[in-house]
């Protein structure tokens, strides 16, 4: 039988080892899935993964209980991987990389015009739009969990979920038939 | 007739639009055309698909988040020795509270005789996981007897050498935290609303949230103190 999590958590507080490598192994794969989305980039998606376990780490005694710790972990690679976008923002990155990251043919299932187009949509997006965008449509949280995930207002959740949303449905429209 | 705005429609697809949509969707074309759009393109989106991990990803993630963690988490394993842990050893409560108590107030000896760094951290542990626990009986959940168990005799050690070091305060805190484990620990099983009861009244959450809090302020002037 799979260990709770709530014990789990409880022993990793103690600094159990291998209780904390139970919460990495269990949640490991979706906050990479979930950094990936907010990125665009697969190496800075592994690098969110494991800035965020270590923070989860670091944090677990600040950790009440009141959220699940699969919501509170996604607090934590959300807000980890909107500072590094907004790092990159500030600095001077190539603007290339910004706007329209270069698929990876063997490594993205999507090809042809609609995934160029989905990946211009979601590059086109903002740091936050993205991230509501990612919370609402592929993990599934409601935009009252984002709002919290994120730090900010139900109303400028909502606000950031109906621009991604618009921006894609410029982008994708006329490709996916049916207009 | 008034259509659905196209953040109407965006709320209904998430289901998170009043009912009144799907009612409206139901019998005006107009709509319903512009929400069919929409799901073509958000159905498309989920073609955004990260890279697949390997199987061993898991391990393989783990083993570069273990090289960055403390040493003591890094297989060294709890840090309270559990209550089976002591019997095995022959070793007594007492007799590793005495151990405790040598270490936290040795003699006359001023440079000794501030609390041991390490025995404040295993104590803030404690408490923090005794919050925890409580939490979750306090919500409903499904404790295992084996861990409160544990947790009841690693907090008798942290009375008793909390009393014998004349730590009043603290030996109070863990004295009432001791009666409510107990009572946790024989806790019927349509007694859950009781303890609920019994938690909230006592603030015994607060009180260890409180006790913890300065046992991370004394850890961190210690272990700096003793680094200087």
């Amino acid at each position: 039988m799979q260990e709770s999590e709530a014990a789990a958590v409880a022993r990793a507080r103690t600094g159990d080892g291998e209780a904390f490598r139970v919460l990495v192994e269990r949640y490991g794969r979706s906050v990479f899935r979930l950094a990936y989305r907010m990125t665009g980039n697969e190496q800075d998606a592994e690098d969110v993964v494991q800035e965020t376990f270590l923070r989860a780490y670091r944090q677990l005694s600040r950790y009440d209980g009141r959220a699940s710790f699969h919501t509170w972990i996604y607090r934590i690679a959300s807000n980890y991987a909107l500072d590094l976008l907004r790092s990159r923002r500030a600095g001077s990155p190539p603007a290339e990389e910004l706007t329209c990251p270069e698929p990876q043919a063997d490594r993205l299932a999507m090809s042809g015009q609609i995934g160029l187009r989905l990946r211009e949509g979601m590059a086109e997006m903002t740091e936050q739009e993205r991230a509501a965008f990612v919370l609402r449509h592929f993990e599934g949280m409601s935009i009252d969990e984002i709002g919290s995930v994120l730090g900010i207002a139900e109303s400028a959740t909502k606000n950031s979920i109906f621009r991604a949303v618009q921006k894609l449905r410029r982008r994708l429209a006329p490709f996916v038939g049916g207009g | 007739m008034t259509h659905l705005s196209a953040e109407d429609l965006v709320l209904h697809y998430y289901d998170e639009g009043p009912a009144e949509a799907g009612e409206h969707l139901a019998g005006c074309e107009h709509c319903r055309a512009g929400y069919r759009e929409l799901q073509r393109v958000l159905n498309a989106a989920d073609g955004y698909a990260p890279p697949e991990r390997t199987p061993d990803y898991e391990g393989r993630l783990w083993a570069r988040i273990e090289r960055e963690l403390p040493a003591r988490a890094r297989g060294a394993g709890r840090w309270l020795p559990s209550r089976s842990v002591l019997a095995a050893c022959g070793l007594s409560v007492v007799m590793v509270a005495a151990f405790f108590v040598g270490r936290w107030s040795a003699g006359g000896d001023p440079r000794v005789s501030r609390p041991d760094p390490l025995l404040l951290n295993a104590l803030e542990m404690h408490v923090d996981r005794s919050q925890l626990v409580l939490t979750e009986v306090a919500n409903g959940s499904v404790v295992r007897k084996d861990d409160l168990a544990d947790l009841l005799g690693a907090n008798r050690l942290y009375r008793q050498t909390a009393e014998m070091s004349g730590e009043g305060g603290v030996a109070d805190v863990l004295d009432e935290l001791e009666r409510l484990l107990m009572e946790a620990e024989h806790e019927q099983p349509d007694s859950g609303e009781e303890m609920r009861r019994r938690i909230e009244t006592d603030g015994m959450l607060f009180k260890l949230r409180v006790l913890g809090d300065e046992l991370r302020r004394k850890t961190e002037t210690e272990f700096t103190e003793e680094t200087l």
